[in-house]
C-alpha cells in the first residue's frame, strides 16, 4: 500500500532527465536506479528519468538542446572528455563547488584539477575509475620462481606468459585490441610511462623503441583472439585466456561472478616506474536544465561519502571523495577495491591522465596509438622508421588544439 | 550432368540457408540457455540446460517493455503513413505523365542521400522547437520519410505493370475512377503492397539512429538495446538480439504467406 501510494505520488510529480555515458551497462543502470536514484527521490519528491547514452549521442542531443534553447536534460554525467567539446552548454559550477566545500565534501584533489572550460567550473568530480590486470589462479604455478605477484616487471611478465605457451602449448595472457578494445590506452598510459616516463613527448626516444620491441616480444605470447576482444571479462570467464589487462568496469565481472577463481596484481614496472591510467567522470548542468535546483540537489547527494561508497559497492567505480571504507563490500568489488588501493599505493607510481583538451579530435590521439601498435606488432615493421613520423603527428595535433599536455608529460621538464 | 546440377544445388541451398539460419539458431539456442551456459567456448549447437532466465532479465530490464511497445507503435504508425501517402503518388508516379515526373522521382531518391548522423543536431533542435521531440509520432514521421522513397519506387513499378485496360473497362461499364481504382487496381497489386509493407516494417522497427537521438525516454527497442548493447553482458545481448529479430521474421512469414497466395509462390 505504501509504494502504491509512493508511486502515485510520484505519479503527478515533476521529471529530473539524468543522461550519463557512466553507468550506462544494464546491470550497473538497474542497479544506480534502484539503490541511489530511488533513495534522492524518496527525499525530495522527483522522479528522477537515468537515461544512459553512447558519447556521440550525449554530446549530439546536448548540443541540440543547447542550440534549440530548449531542453529536456536537467543533469549530465560523463568523462572529464566528454564535457570538454560541449563545453559552452553548461552552467558554471563555481559557487556550488565552493558550496559544496563548505558543507565538508572533500574531493581528492587531483579530481579538481581538469574541470575548466574558458573559466568556468563546468563539471564536479562524479566517479573515478583505472584499468586493472587480472589473473586466473590456474596461471599462478607458472610465474617465474622467485617472482612477487604485486611487484612484476613487464620483463617478468612476459616470462611469465612465456612460460605458460611453452609448458601448456596455450597462450594465455589476452588484451582487447579488437575494433572497440581499448589496448591504446595500454599502450599511451601503461606501457609508454613505463618505458619512458611519458605518454607523448618520449614517443619516438630510445626508450620507446625498446618498448615497441617488448610489445613484439609479448604478442607472440598473446592469445590471438585479442585482437577482436573488445572487453576481457568473456575470455577470461571461458578461460581462453588467464591474464588479461581492461579498463575495471569492462574486466570487473569476471572477478565479481568468479571472485575465488581470480586474482588482481598491480601494474607490472619498467625500467622507468609503474604506468597507470587515472579516469576521472563528473556530473555537469546544462545551460538549458528545466530542474536546475533539483539537478544540484542530485550533485550534491551522489558526492556524499555514504553514496560514493554505495556507488562502488554496487557498481566498482571507486570514490573521488576522501575517507571511504571498504570494510562489509561484496567479495568481488572488496578485490577490486583493494586491489586498486594496492595499486595506487605501490612504489614507483607514474599516474598518467587521459589527454583533454582535444575535443572532436580525441579519437585521432587514440588512432595514433592504435596505428603505430598496427605497424610495428602486426606488421612487424622497425619501430625507427615508424615512430617519428607519428610524433610528428602526434605533437601536431597537441599543438593545432591549444591543448596543454597531459601528466605525466607536463611535468617533464 | 542433371544429377551434377541437382547435388550442385543442393550444395548451394543448403550453403545459403546456413549462412541465414545458423545466427538466428544460434542466438536462440544461446537466449534459451542458462547465464553461465552462455559463456562456455566451445558452443553447444542444442541447449544444455534450458533457462528461461536470460528472457526473465532482459524483460524485466528498465524499459524494455515500454521500448518493444513503442518499436510496434511506430512501426505501426508509420505503416498507416505510408500507406496513404505511397499509394496515391506512387499511383500518380504510374499512370500520368506530368512537368517534372522524372526529376521529382530523382527528387523523392535524393532524401536517402543525406546520412542521418549528419543531420542529427539539427535535426533534434528543429524536432525540439515542433514538440516533437522524445515523441513516438515524430520518430513515426521520420521514419516514414525513411520508408517513402522505396515505398514509392516499388509501388509504381508495380502499378505500372497492371495493365491500364482494366482501370478503363471498368470505367466504361460505369465505376468512377476511385471505384476503378479501388477495385481493379488495388486487389490486382496487393502482393506488391505487402511487399512494401515488409520493407517498411523491417525498415521502422530496425531502425536506431533516429529513434534514440530523437527520443529521451521513449525509446523503440532497437534504439534502448543499441544504447545498452556495449556495454551489457553477453547473455542481454542474445536475448535481445533474439526480441529484435523475432518479430520482424514473424511479420515476413505473415506478409509473405499472402504474397504466395497471390502469386502463386515460386
Amino acid at each position: 500500500m505504501g509504494n502504491l501510494l509512493f508511486l502515485f505520488l510520484l505519479f503527478g510529480l515533476n521529471k529530473l532527465y539524468f543522461i550519463s555515458t557512466q553507468l550506462v551497462p544494464i546491470e550497473e543502470a538497474e542497479w544506480f536506479r534502484k539503490n541511489v536514484l530511488s533513495e534522492f527521490e524518496k527525499r525530495n519528491k522527483i522522479k528522477v528519468i537515468f537515461l544512459g547514452a553512447n558519447y556521440g549521442e550525449f554530446q549530439d542531443r546536448i548540443n541540440a538542446e543547447y542550440k534549440a534553447k530548449k531542453g529536456k536534460i536537467s543533469l549530465a554525467g560523463g568523462l572529464s572528455s566528454d564535457f570538454e567539446s560541449i563545453g559552452e552548454a553548461f552552467i558554471d559550477l563555481k559557487n556550488f563547488l565552493s558550496n559544496l566545500k563548505k558543507k565538508k565534501i572533500n574531493f581528492l584533489p587531483f579530481a579538481l584539477k581538469y574541470n575548466k572550460y574558458k573559466g568556468k567550473t563546468i563539471y564536479i568530480p562524479w566517479l573515478q575509475g583505472t584499468y586493472i590486470f587480472v589473473a586466473n589462479k590456474k596461471a599462478l604455478e607458472y610465474l617465474p620462481p622467485g617472482v612477487n605477484i604485486d611487484s612484476l616487471t613487464y620483463n617478468d611478465l612476459l616470462l611469465w606468459v612465456k612460460g605458460i605457451w611453452e609448458k601448456t602449448g596455450e597462450r594465455k595472457f589476452g588484451l582487447p585490441a579488437g575494433p572497440r578494445g581499448l589496448i591504446h590506452r595500454f599502450l599511451h598510459g601503461y606501457l609508454y610511462p613505463s618505458f619512458t616516463e611519458a605518454q607523448i613527448i618520449k614517443f619516438d626516444s630510445e626508450d620507446a623503441i625498446e618498448m615497441w620491441n617488448y610489445v613484439k616480444n609479448l604478442w607472440k605470447y598473446t592469445n590471438p583472439g585479442s585482437a577482436r576482444w573488445e572487453k576481457m571479462d568473456t575470455p577470461l570467464l571461458s578461460e581462453e585466456v588467464w591474464i588479461a589487462w581492461d579498463h575495471i568496469s569492462r574486466i570487473k565481472s569476471a572477478i565479481i561472478e568468479r571472485p575465488d577463481d581470480f586474482v588482481i596484481f598491480s601494474s607490472p614496472m619498467g625500467k622507468k616506474g609503474r604506468g597507470i591510467i587515472v579516469v576521472l567522470s563528473g556530473l555537469a548542468v546544462p545551460e538549458t536544465a528545466p530542474s536546475k535546483d533539483y539537478a544540484f540537489s542530485l550533485i550534491e547527494f551522489l558526492v556524499k561519502p555514504e553514496i560514493q561508497r554505495e556507488i562502488l559497492k554496487g557498481t566498482g567505480f571507486l570514490p573521488v571523495v576522501e575517507n571511504i571504507s571498504f570494510e562489509g563490500l561484496e567479495k568481488g568489488i572488496k578485490k577490486i577495491a583493494e586491489g586498486v588501493k594496492k595499486q595506487n599505493s605501490g612504489k614507483n607510481l607514474i599516474v598518467s591522465f587521459i589527454p583533454g583538451g582535444l575535443g572532436n579530435k580525441q579519437g585521432e590521439f587514440t588512432k595514433i596509438y592504435r596505428d603505430v601498435f598496427k605497424e610495428i606488432v602486426i606488421k612487424n615493421k622497425n619501430p625507427m622508421d615508424i615512430l617519428p613520423f607519428y610524433k610528428k603527428k602526434i605533437i601536431k595535433l597537441f599543438k593545432e588544439k591549444g591543448a596543454s599536455l597531459p601528466p605525466p608529460d607536463n611535468e617533464i621538464k | 550432368m542433371k544429377i551434377f546440377k541437382k547435388f550442385a544445388q543442393i550444395i548451394t541451398f543448403t550453403i545459403i540457408s546456413l549462412w541465414v539460419l545458423l545466427p538466428v539458431f544460434l542466438i536462440t539456442v544461446s537466449t534459451f540457455s542458462s547465464k553461465q551456459e552462455v559463456y562456455k567456448w566451445p558452443k553447444n549447437l542444442l541447449p544444455k540446460d534450458f533457462s528461461l532466465e536470460s528472457i526473465k532479465f532482459f524483460f524485466s530490464s528498465y524499459g524494455t517493455i515500454s521500448s518493444f511497445k513503442n518499436s510496434l507503435i511506430v512501426a505501426f504508425i508509420t505503416l498507416i503513413l505510408v500507406l496513404f501517402i505511397s499509394i496515391p503518388s506512387a499511383y500518380a508516379f504510374s499512370r500520368y505523365y506530368f512537368k517534372g515526373r522524372e526529376s521529382l522521382k530523382i527528387f523523392i531518391l535524393m532524401t536517402r542521400m543525406l546520412p542521418i548522423p549528419l543531420l542529427a543536431v539539427p535535426l533534434t533542435s528543429f524536432y525540439i522547437t515542433l514538440s516533437l521531440y522524445d515523441n513516438l509520432l515524430g520518430v513515426a514521421l521520420i521514419h516514414t520519410a525513411m520508408a517513402l522513397p522505396f515505398s514509392i519506387i516499388i509501388l509504381s513499378g508495380i502499378f505500372i505493370r497492371i495493365s491500364k485496360e482494366y482501370e478503363e473497362a471498368a470505367i466504361v461499364f460505369g465505376a468512377s475512377k476511385l471505384k476503378a481504382f479501388l477495385k481493379i487496381l488495388l486487389p490486382l497489386s496487393l502482393p506488391g503492397i505487402a511487399a512494401m509493407l515488409i520493407f517498411t516494417f523491417i525498415t521502422s522497427w530496425n531502425e536506431v539512429f533516429a529513434a534514440s537521438i530523437l527520443t529521451v525516454e521513449n525509446r523503440t527497442l532497437s534504439a534502448h538495446i543499441l544504447n545498452l548493447l556495449d556495454a551489457s553482458p553477453l547473455y542481454f545481448k542474445y536475448a535481445g538480439g533474439f526480441f529484435l529479430s523475432v518479430p520482424a521474421i514473424i511479420f515476413i512469414f505473415f506478409i509473405r504467406n499472402y504474397l504466395m497466395k497471390m502469386w502463386g509462390g515460386f
